[in-house]
């Protein structure tokens, strides 16, 4: 199968570039673009369904070839494993959204655009399906190319400034996360005396020296939590988001997020567990700040767009809070959350995308009882406006029940105060639906759901469902990945202890995070199954 | 003798037909077939060293000056490359009065940088850095002839004196430390510890200081790059393309082959303080005053004295050394670096001098709505500006990858720390060329222009294209290349042989103590010289 997920990852990109130097008009680009997303998905989703979830945590699929000859130990390594298995199809299905998005509204330099929403793909599946550190950079860099050119050719008024700002702000902290993974090739050298840009390998066995953890960490921090974003790194989000076009908004929101904290799960707690756990009082301080900061941004907007953006800084928030609680309900919950987050927002723009081709306005009090004239589009934008609040029975629920378990059991405070979050969120987007979609007709007759618009969000809407209804089939090839990271960081984290130990004959304060971090297995597996499957 | 004029005739053919050009231009008329000589004098000059490299390498040459090893080959491939793209760029000169003398100095320049790579003695290194700089001179007075072009070509010339007085000092001490001028026998000396007497901890340093302070000149590193914006702007496009390249590349070659492999051995430890603070200084300065330019080759001579510090960067890590196995040596890494430096900046003066045909390319604004009018010139430009920034499936994001890697690899702390003023100084870098991008992208042009598809300088910037992107999407195409160059510098170690999982867990100290047997001959280099990151 791994050959299955070589050409899902790579065929974007090939099309992406045949489609900028092929004399096409633009509805061909558009039906091309449309058929390349959608083999994409449909590869993509066969190798979700031949994943075996009792071995979620070894990469499967893999392809593995030398690629800098001379040089075996850089990569061109692919794979899946329970953490990034997910993050595949919501990629493929988000880049489905976003051309059927962009389907009337990109009028000027269709060519362009859709072989940069394609060769965009490529970029964030490469990221998820990496297993070589170098690999994994290159994509990570990549997809600022594509994005900053979608932004600053096909958006808003303040385009220009708002791909410099984007571009530059996250460029300035992935270079230092450059820094951190070279860091740690290295620290593994001096470990096993052998060179390895294998991901897995070095997530494994590579211990860096507790003195260096907190440089590390906070090497990758810089451009993990700006991606993310984490509270006070989030300003370029606002603008970025409200400036792009409607794709460009879908796969910000959707998918490029997540490339900070799949960062974190995937780099920044096995290979740093010990800053990792001092770090957890200021990284709860900021994710929590971040949950209600963005809530309250966003209860103060007048804009549907704008009112989106700050609604995903609250809820990466929760998304990070859950990862760095350590445990296992918190993490699970914090991966579910980076893809319940990039259905319900990447959803929730394409909706307000489309409420903009019909009326030209974002602003909130320009609208009103759009519901009986748009009946069939606003079912659906209710679903996932119910989504992203966290009804049960929809996909938001679950992880925010996660992430909450898990944060409880970490810190008390934290967990209680994001749980505002939660509360703040149904305000704002119920008060939002109300004054849209219901209330005093002010809005014009228009034509409901189009053919296009059905094919985004109706897969979208059912994808909500099925993660609320049974999220068992989305956990269960995740638990195994999870264990393992935190079984890595358990074995790390006692070694150093007792290193320190025999080195110092004191215990230093790590001795507190192993007991933390030991706590986590009293609670196994099945207590996530419980509370996921009610 | 023979072996080593044999050996240079590359060279010698090119000065000949300079000279040949120098002398015909006084009284034949057709001037743009010095144009076609100059190139066709670089095809058989590659067709010479394509047999030299092919022929069996002979082990004597350096004794009478010439080295004749996969560095000097290497790099006079890379040299004759630029001196076809700088000679296509020179195309229109080729109707000017002064086309024989312009071709003839460019063919010099090239012969130089050649020889500087394949020098084996200190006065033929002095002569190479030479036979650029004062064919240099003339071209600063050739291309253009107002105010700023003579203020740009006195302020090179006088600079220049200097800088090269400031070598010859150097040379001169490092000649009476070692007693010998040929870079082999510095080096066996040198090696020899019970011969060190005791004037050579202070007058080595010292020689070593001016040495490189002249080179740095070369490089354009702070705090000899004054001249360099003066310069760039006073000039042509061509000229600052020409300036961005050679003298640099000379800088940084003799650089490798002086300090990292000759001198190496009594004095690589304070050679990586001086080019620690070299480097880290010059990127940063570089980086932060291109930030205020708004024409566009003063911007560029910034960026390259960027550049400068980056590549001082991998120079450093040279002299530091890398632990067994390493993915990029520091000698590697300058190499490397130099390549995409070469395909990116030269590249870019090749659009500006294409762009230039239809219309005056001053200001960074002249570049406004180049991708609407022009949509095949600005996505060449912005290839090479994301190659100068360092993004991925570019060469530059290569060149950068290697200089950090490998600074990072010495696990020198000073180097790891100049490695993060390293990134977010590229962090800074992505603004202004990304400003420029914008521009292209992201607003509406001013100006109208029309170019040609088919002339030299249109080749150029294909071949820069072609360069950039395939060293991006397949590096090893060219770090293969360079590898076999640099093992020549700095010997590579062999990758210590795989271990099984059961001997992974083993503790840091005991690896640096034994290590395996190939791992531990350069351990012991690595730990006297470097401070280890863990040591204690």
């Amino acid at each position: 199968m791994s050959w299955v997920l070589l050409i899902a990852t790579f065929l974007p990109l090939v099309a992406g570039a045949i489609l900028a130097i092929a004399p096409l008009e633009r509805s061909a680009c558009r039906v091309a673009a449309l058929l390349v997303t959608a083999t994409t998905f449909v590869l993509v989703t066969i190798l979700c369904f031949a994943f075996d979830p009792a071995q979620g945590a070894v990469p499967q699929f893999t392809v593995d070839m030398p690629w800098l000859p001379g040089v075996s130990s850089v990569r061109l390594a692919l794979g899946l494993d329970g953490i990034s298995l997910w993050l595949m199809p919501l990629t493929a299905l988000l880049c489905i959204v976003a051309v059927l998005s962009s389907w009337v509204s990109i009028e000027e330099g269709a060519r362009g655009f859709y072989s940069l929403i394609l060769v965009l793909e490529t970029g964030l599946l490469g990221v998820f399906a990496a297993l070589d550190v170098v690999l994994f950079y290159i994509f990570f860099e990549f997809t600022l190319i594509p994005l900053f050119f979608i932004i600053g050719i096909w958006g808003g008024e303040e385009r220009r400034r708002a791909a410099i700002k984007f571009f530059i702000y996250t460029l300035a902290g992935s270079v230092l996360t450059l820094i951190g993974l070279v860091y740690t090739v290295v620290a593994y050298y001096q470990q096993h005396g052998t060179w390895t840009f294998s991901i897995p390998e070095l997530v494994t066995n590579t211990r860096i020296p507790v003195e260096h953890q907190m440089l590390v960490f906070l090497a990758l921090f810089a451009g993990f939590a700006i991606k993310v974003p984490v509270f006070p790194f989030h300003t370029w989000l606002p603008l970025a988001h409200v400036e792009a076009p409607t794709a460009g908004s879908v796969l910000l929101a959707g998918v490029l997020l997540k490339l900070g904290t799949y960062g974190f799960v995937r780099f920044s707690l096995p290979l740093t567990p010990v800053a990792a756990q001092h770090a957890f009082p200021w990284i709860a301080t900021l994710a929590v700040a971040g949950v209600v900061y963005g809530a309250l941004c966003a209860m103060a907007q007048r804009d549907i767009k704008r009112l989106v953006a700050y609604s995903s800084i609250s809820h990466m928030g929760f998304c990070v809070l859950g990862l760095f609680a350590l445990n296992e309900q918190g993490i699970a919950g914090g991966i579910l959350q980076m893809v319940n987050h990039g259905l319900a927002t990447g959803a929730m723009f394409a909706i307000v995308g489309m409420l903009y081709d019909r009326y030209h306005t974002r602003m909130i009090e320009d609208y009103g009882g759009t519901a009986s004239v748009l009946p069939k589009l606003i079912v659906l934008a209710m679903i996932i406006i119910f989504a992203g609040i966290g009804l049960p029975g929809l996909n938001g629920f679950v992880s925010e029940i996660l992430i909450l378990l898990g944060a409880f059991k970490t810190h008390k405070l934290s967990a209680a105060l994001a749980a505002t979050g939660i509360v703040l969120g149904a305000y704002y987007m119920l008060t939002l639906a109300q004054r849209v979609f219901f209330g005093e007709r002010r809005t014009p007759e228009a034509e409901d759901l189009r053919w296009y618009e059905a094919a985004a969000l109706v897969p979208v809407a059912a994808v909500c469902l099925w993660i609320g209804l049974y999220p068992n089939t989305f956990l269960k090839p995740m638990l195994p990945a999870i264990q393992q990271t935190l079984r890595t960081m358990h074995s790390e984290v006692s070694a150093e202890v007792s290193q320190t130990r025999s080195r110092a004959g004191r215990v230093l304060t790590v001795g507190d995070s192993v007991r933390s971090i030991g706590s986590v297995f009293e609670g196994d597996g099945s207590q996530v199954a419980r509370t996921s499957t009610w | 003798m023979v072996a080593t004029l044999t050996e240079i005739s590359p060279e010698i053919l090119l000065v000949l037909v300079a000279t040949l050009l120098y002398v015909a231009a006084t009284w034949v008329q057709a001037r743009t077939a010095s144009f076609w000589l100059a190139l066709a004098s670089l095809m058989v000059a590659a067709g010479l060293t394509a047999g030299l490299t092919v022929a069996a390498q002979t082990d004597e040459t350096w004794r009478f000056g010439i080295f004749d090893d996969a560095f000097a080959h290497v790099l006079r491939w890379l040299t004759l490359f630029s001196g076809l793209l700088i000679v296509c760029l020179g195309w229109e000169r080729r109707h000017s009065p002064m086309a024989g003398e312009y071709y003839g100095s460019l063919l010099i320049v090239v012969a130089g940088l050649s020889l500087v790579a394949s020098s084996s003695n200190l006065v033929l290194l002095f002569v190479s850095l030479e036979l650029i700089s004062v064919p240099t001179y003339l071209l600063l007075y050739l291309g253009r002839r107002d105010a700023r072009a003579r203020e740009a070509a006195a302020k090179y010339f006088y600079l220049s004196i200097l800088a090269s007085a400031l070598f010859l000092f150097g040379a001169a001490l490092i000649y009476g430390v070692t007693g010998t001028t040929n870079l082999n026998e510095m080096r066996a000396f040198l090696q020899q510890p019970e011969r060190l007497q005791d004037h050579v901890p202070v007058f080595g340093p010292l020689g070593l200081l001016l040495l490189l302070a002249g080179l740095a000149y070369k490089m354009a590193a702070v705090p000899f790059h004054f001249y360099a914006p003066d310069v760039y702007e006073g000039t042509t496009n061509v000229i600052a393309a020409l300036l961005s390249w050679f003298p640099k590349a000379a800088g940084f070659v003799a650089g490798l082959r002086l300090i990292v492999w000759a001198l190496e051995p009594a004095l690589a430890d304070d050679a990586a303080w001086i080019i620690w603070v070299f480097a880290v200084v010059t990127m940063t300065l570089g980086n932060t005053l291109a930030l205020l330019q708004t024409n566009v080759r003063r911007l560029l001579a910034y960026s390259s004295i960027a550049h400068s510090g980056y590549i001082l960067l991998g120079l450093g890590a040279a002299c530091v050394g890398a632990p067994p196995g390493a993915i990029f040596t520091g000698t590697e890494s300058v190499l490397v670096y130099l390549t995409a430096y070469l395909a990116m900046t030269v590249g870019l003066f090749a659009v500006i001098v294409w762009l230039s045909e239809g219309a005056r390319i001053e200001s960074i604004d002249d570049f406004a709505g180049l991708g609407r009018r022009h949509p095949f010139a600005a996505a060449c430009a912005a290839l090479f500006l994301f190659s100068l920034t360092g993004l991925p499936f570019t060469m530059g994001f290569w060149g950068k990858l290697a200089v950090f890697y490998s600074a990072i690899a010495t696990q020198d702390n000073r180097y790891i720390v100049a490695a993060v003023i390293g990134v977010i100084n590229a962090a800074i870098g992505a603004y202004y060329y990304m400003r420029i991008v914008a521009l292209m992208y992201l607003r509406e042009s001013y100006t109208d222009r029309r170019l040609q598809y088919t002339s030299p300088v249109f080749v150029a910037v294909l071949l820069c294209c072609l360069a950039t992107l395939v060293g991006g999407v397949w590096p090893g195409s060219v770090v293969g290349w360079q590898r076999t160059a640099a093992d020549g510098i700095e010997p590579r170690m062999a990758a210590p042989v795989a271990q099984s999982d059961s001997s992974r867990a083993r503790p840091l100290e005991t690896v640096r103590d034994e290590g395996s047997p190939s791992a531990g001959a350069h351990l012991v280099r690595h730990t006297n010289r470097a401070v280890p990151l863990h040591g204690n």
